[in-house]
Formats: structure tokens, C-alpha cells, sequence
């Protein structure tokens, strides 16, 4: 029996998770490239799936599937006033660490926090849960335009209100949260295994995520139209 | 003397429109649509609602190649609520696995004993999605415990069928890896033979069972999905490098003795996988009824005055697959049936509640069960 946790039935403690030899691993690779770069026209948005939550989405590509869940505008359980509404995010993978999850979830919070309407919901909390189902990226980073664009249509779908429709791309393992129609930068996210760059090369890619932005800002707002 | 004042009061009923009266008084609402011919979810009362699978699309193994750890996998949507199950792998040596079952099982005399110990589990952990983060609810430790045990029961997953047997991974001068199994080639016997050792190995089968959108009981749901990802799950071939063959670690104790242990780090090949060995006829699937007592007052006539209603007459009928919060919270009484196209019952669990179950209504819940099986089996 599993010491740690009581509650689960984990298998016994002596076990070794499986390990798979990636002889083929180099192959690989370069298919991957190529499909990269179709990524943004094989999109697939859908929402209003979970019937018990306030709101839900899921947006897949090739490499990436995530359900995203909306609870809330729910009461609090906190004694005191609070002016505004308080929003959680809640990241479920299998495959990446916790603190690293921790960390895009507190992110992701301070992006989200520049366009929800919190003023509107007073004494109430927002949470979000987002579950990674198709995880085949290895980079976090490549997860954040497409947790962005389900976490928005989530909140859509749970008519909560938003002041503005903002999107995140990645270009060289780096992440740019945009709004206000590509003009305020709202968030950048680098990987730390990611090489140095200097600030031009930052400013370069800033540059090319802001002429991509609006592309992907219509694809989302065609979507949310035809609902 | 003082004046007696008549005012008259108007009794207006009140009425609701049929969502509002399902959340003011679900019981009632239940009552009403029953006593129509119908359940609140529209559906007959012995129809099942329809079960829509995916193709295992989440595992390596699956529709598109992937690059994970998921070794067989299923999503089961039927009606709103859909299932998640991944299942990945792990191995443990021999000696050290199931101590636990042999200990329980020492009670029981030696022809079970020797019986059930030649079959295992999947260690399931289910996860029911309702908005909250933390530890697991009572309801998700219900169903993993029973998910557990009735697979053990059911004797569906023989411990042969897990059993490794590992092959060597070779690196010759030039460079280039080979893996050898003792199995598929027998020039290699020289090879093979310098490897010998008493240690046994096994794989275990872990399952993440997800359920969202949860609208009424999802234990025959996750069991279900589980059933389907099991038959969809292939295990990979696993191998030793050379190099670590003759690997030993010295173990000191009290600083005086030393011994010498063998340490072996297994490795899973990602090109060669065989599919899981499970005893097909034990394939069983889950179903679940209710009985439950119709109220003659809550039934709506319309020449009610007329009608001679007979209150001491109990008509009990019974509903299959239990769906909506109205039914789950007002069938007290509930069946749990597991069992495969052939009418053989791996697990039967009965609820009473306030309602009686006939044995009519026993017959006609088994053989729906069986029913069900065979359309589930079907469905692969």
C-alpha cells in the first residue's frame, strides 16, 4: 500500500514507471517542424460541452487538445469584502511538473486579469480548470496561445464579461500575450532552456507575433460570431 | 355582541413551468413525468442512452503516432457525460508485488486462494470533474475501490499476461545497438546465455479514469471506457543493456557485512510491443438500474374526480441507466449488474431503498444487462 496517499489506489510503492528507449527520437524531429508550421490552419474550436460547468471549451491542433471548464461566478468563502472578483486558473497534465504548471497558472492569471470584467462580480470567484488531453509538445510554451484562446472562449461561453478578446502566440520558444488589437503587450514567456536573446531579437519577435495577432484574433472572433 | 366579519380568501394555485418544479421538488417532478409513460430525461423507461466511442487516439499505439507514456486509451461519451481513460505502465519485481492479496486471501481455503491469485488488477484513480480542486471526494474513492475489486473478480487480466520477459541490447564495435530476445532469435544463445539471473518481472497497469460533465451515476461508465481501453492497450517488449547485466550495487548493513545486489535498469522498446493477453470471455459491461415505487397522487388525470384512484395499489417499476439529478436523488433503490454477452455475472451489487425489487424486476434487469453487454461488445 501507497503511504503517501491513503485515498488512491496507486500500486505498490516499489514500482518503476515505464521508460522508453527513443532511439527514433531524431527522426522524429523534423516531421514535427513541418507540422508546425500548418499548426494556426488546422484549429479546432468547439464549447458548451461540460453541462456542469458555467462554461467550457476545447481547442485542439495536430499536437494539442485542452478542455478548459469555467466555474463561477461563484460566492466566495471569504469573510471579508471583496470588490472585485478573484480569478484561479487550475492546470491538469500528466506530463509536465507542478511547479512549472504553478507557474504558466500564474501567468495566465495576470494575462486574463487585463481583459475579464472582475468589477462587474464582486464577492465571487472565477475558476477556471484547464485539462491537458492530447499533450504531445514538450514545451510549455507552445500550450500558452492555445490555453489563452480556450480559456477565453470559456469565459465567453459562461457569459462572463470581457473587455477585450486577447490572444498569445509563440515564435521561438517564446510566448507574446497581446491585446487592445495587437497594441498592448500583456504578457511575455520565455522558457528558461531556451537560449539567451538580446532585445532586439525580443523586440524582432514581438514584432512578427503583432503582424500574426490579428489573423488569429479574426479566427476567434468568426468563431464566437457563428455560435 | 360583536360582528362577525366574513372576508373571503381566494386560493389561487400556484404553478411552475417543469424545469423550476424539477429543482423546487424533484421527487415530484420524477412522479409526474412517470405517471406519462416517460423519465425527465425523455427517454423510456427501460431505454439506455446511446454510448459513442473514440478510437484509441490518445496512446502511442494509436490512430496517430505519439511520443507518450500512454500505453491503451478510450474516451466513452454517452448522453452529456463523457470519460476519459489513458492507461500507462509500470514494472515491479516479482517478489515484492501483491503481498497485500496473498495476506487477505489466507482465510479462504487453498482452491480460491491458488485461483484468484493467478489474476491482478489495473490500479484505477478516477477523477469526477465538478469545478473543485483538492483532495478526492468520496465518491471517486467509492468508484476506484470498486472498479479495483471487481476486476480482480472478474478474473479478466491474467498475472501470465504481464509477466516480462526481457531481451538484451547489445552494442557491438561499431557502434550500432541490437536488441536480442530470447524469444525471436536463437543464434544469439551465446549471448543469451551469459545473462542469467532468478529475478522475475511484471508490468502493472495504471488507469486515469476522467470523468466530465457528470449528470447521474458514472460507475458502469468508467467501467465501460476501462473495458475498452484494456482491449486497445499493448504492452511495449522490454530489454536489459548489456552494460548493466553485470552491474552489482554493495549494500553494507551495520557497517560489518556487505552484500552484493543486482541492479537492473529496464528499458522499454519503443519499436517492438505485443497486445495485452486478456481472457476475452470475462469481458464483461457495466450497466445500472433503479426501482422505484409510482405515487397515485402525483399522477395527473384529468378527470381526476371521476376516477376511483385505488390507494393501496403499488405499481413499482424499474428504470435502466439512471441518468439526471431528479432520478439519482429519488430512485433509492438501485441495481449494479456487470456481466457479458453470455448472461455470466461478474458482479451483481443490490441497494435497497423504499422501494420492493420483484424478483420479475430482477429477471428483467439481468437480461438487459446481458442485452446491453452484447450491444456494448458490439460497438468495438
Amino acid at each position: 500500500m501507497n503511504v503517501q496517499d491513503r485515498r488512491r489506489i496507486l500500486g505498490p510503492a516499489g514500482a518503476k514507471p515505464l521508460v522508453f528507449a527513443n532511439a527514433e527520437a531524431k527522426e522524429d524531429k523534423t516531421v514535427k517542424e513541418e507540422t508546425q508550421l500548418n499548426k494556426n490552419l488546422s484549429i479546432s474550436l468547439q464549447r458548451g460541452i461540460i453541462s456542469n460547468a458555467n462554461g467550457s471549451s476545447i481547442v485542439e491542433t495536430s499536437g494539442i487538445s485542452l478542455l478548459t471548464s469555467v466555474y463561477g461566478p461563484r460566492s466566495t468563502r471569504s469573510m471579508s469584502f471583496e470588490p472585485r472578483a478573484t480569478l484561479n486558473i487550475i492546470l491538469q497534465s500528466n506530463k509536465f511538473d507542478t511547479s512549472n504548471l504553478k507557474e504558466i497558472s500564474n501567468f495566465l492569471i495576470s494575462v486574463l486579469q487585463c481583459c475579464v470584467c472582475l468589477e462587474k462580480y464582486p464577492k465571487s470567484g472565477i475558476d477556471l480548470f484547464i485539462n491537458f488531453n492530447i499533450e504531445d509538445e514538450d514545451e510549455l510554451v507552445q500550450y500558452i496561445p492555445i490555453m489563452i484562446m480556450s480559456c477565453m472562449i470559456a469565459l465567453m461561453d459562461a457569459d462572463i464579461e470581457v473587455s477585450d478578446i486577447i490572444g498569445g502566440l509563440t515564435i521561438d520558444h517564446t510566448a507574446v500575450c497581446l491585446g487592445q488589437n495587437g497594441d498592448q503587450l500583456l504578457g511575455l514567456w520565455k522558457d528558461p532552456s531556451s537560449d539567451e536573446q538580446d532585445a532586439l531579437v525580443l523586440n524582432e519577435t514581438i514584432a512578427k507575433c503583432q503582424e500574426q495577432y490579428s489573423s488569429s484574433r479574426q479566427q476567434l472572433i468568426e468563431f464566437i460570431s457563428n455560435c | 355582541m360583536t360582528d362577525i366579519v366574513e372576508d373571503t380568501i381566494d386560493i389561487h394555485p400556484v404553478s411552475f413551468a417543469p424545469e423550476v418544479l424539477a429543482r423546487i421538488s424533484p421527487e415530484l417532478s420524477l412522479q409526474r413525468h412517470l405517471s406519462l409513460g416517460f423519465r425527465p430525461s425523455l427517454k423510456g423507461f427501460e431505454e439506455f442512452r446511446e454510448v459513442e466511442l473514440n478510437e484509441d487516439h490518445l496512446s502511442r499505439y494509436g490512430v496517430e503516432h505519439k511520443d507518450n507514456s500512454i500505453i491503451g486509451s478510450n474516451v466513452l461519451k454517452c448522453g452529456k457525460t463523457f470519460v476519459v481513460t489513458t492507461i500507462t505502465g509500470g514494472i515491479i519485481e516479482d517478489s515484492t508485488i501483491y503481498k497485500n492479496e496473498e495476506n487477505e486471501l489466507i482465510s479462504l481455503d487453498d482452491t480460491k486462494k491458488t485461483d484468484l491469485t493467478n489474476y491482478t488488477s489495473v490500479f484505477p484513480v478516477v477523477e469526477v470533474e465538478r469545478g473543485r480542486a483538492g483532495a478526492c471526494t468520496d465518491e471517486e474513492m467509492t468508484l476506484s475501490q470498486k472498479i479495483y475489486d471487481s476486476m480482480l473478480h472478474s478474473k479478466l487480466l491474467p498475472k501470465s499476461s504481464l509477466k516480462i520477459e526481457p531481451g538484451i541490447r547489445i552494442t557491438d564495435d561499431d557502434g550500432t545497438m541490437e536488441i536480442i530476445y530470447s524469444d525471436e532469435s536463437k543464434q544469439h544463445s551465446a549471448e543469451e546465455n551469459s545473462f542469467k539471473t532468478n529475478r522475475k518481472w511484471s508490468y502493472l497497469l495504471y488507469a486515469k479514469i476522467k470523468v466530465f460533465s457528470r449528470t447521474g451515476p458514472v460507475f458502469d461508465l468508467c467501467w465501460n471506457s476501462l473495458m475498452y481501453a484494456l482491449q486497445s492497450v499493448k504492452l511495449p517488449r522490454a530489454f536489459i543493456d548489456e552494460r548493466a547485466t553485470d552491474l552489482k550495487m554493495t549494500i553494507r548493513t551495520r557497517g560489518r557485512s556487505a552484500t552484493v545486489k543486482e541492479t537492473y535498469d529496464i528499458l522499454s522498446d519503443s519499436s517492438k510491443q505485443y497486445p495485452l493477453n486478456l481472457n476475452k470471455e470475462n469481458i464483461a459491461f457495466a450497466s445500472n438500474y433503479g426501482t422505484i415505487t409510482l405515487d397515485s397522487e402525483a399522477k395527473l388525470t384529468e378527470e381526476a374526480d371521476e376516477e376511483d384512484i385505488d390507494m393501496d395499489a403499488v405499481e413499482t417499476i424499474l428504470l435502466a441507466d439512471l441518468d439526471t439529478e431528479s432520478e439519482e436523488t429519488s430512485v433509492n433503490t438501485t441495481l449494479s449488474i456487470i456481466s457479458n454477452d453470455k448472461g455470466d455475472l461478474k458482479h451483481v451489487s443490490i441497494l435497497g431503498g423504499d422501494a420492493n425489487i420483484s424478483p420479475d424486476n430482477l429477471r428483467k434487469s439481468i437480461l438487459l444487462a446481458q442485452q446491453r453487454a452484447k450491444d456494448l461488445k458490439d460497438k468495438l
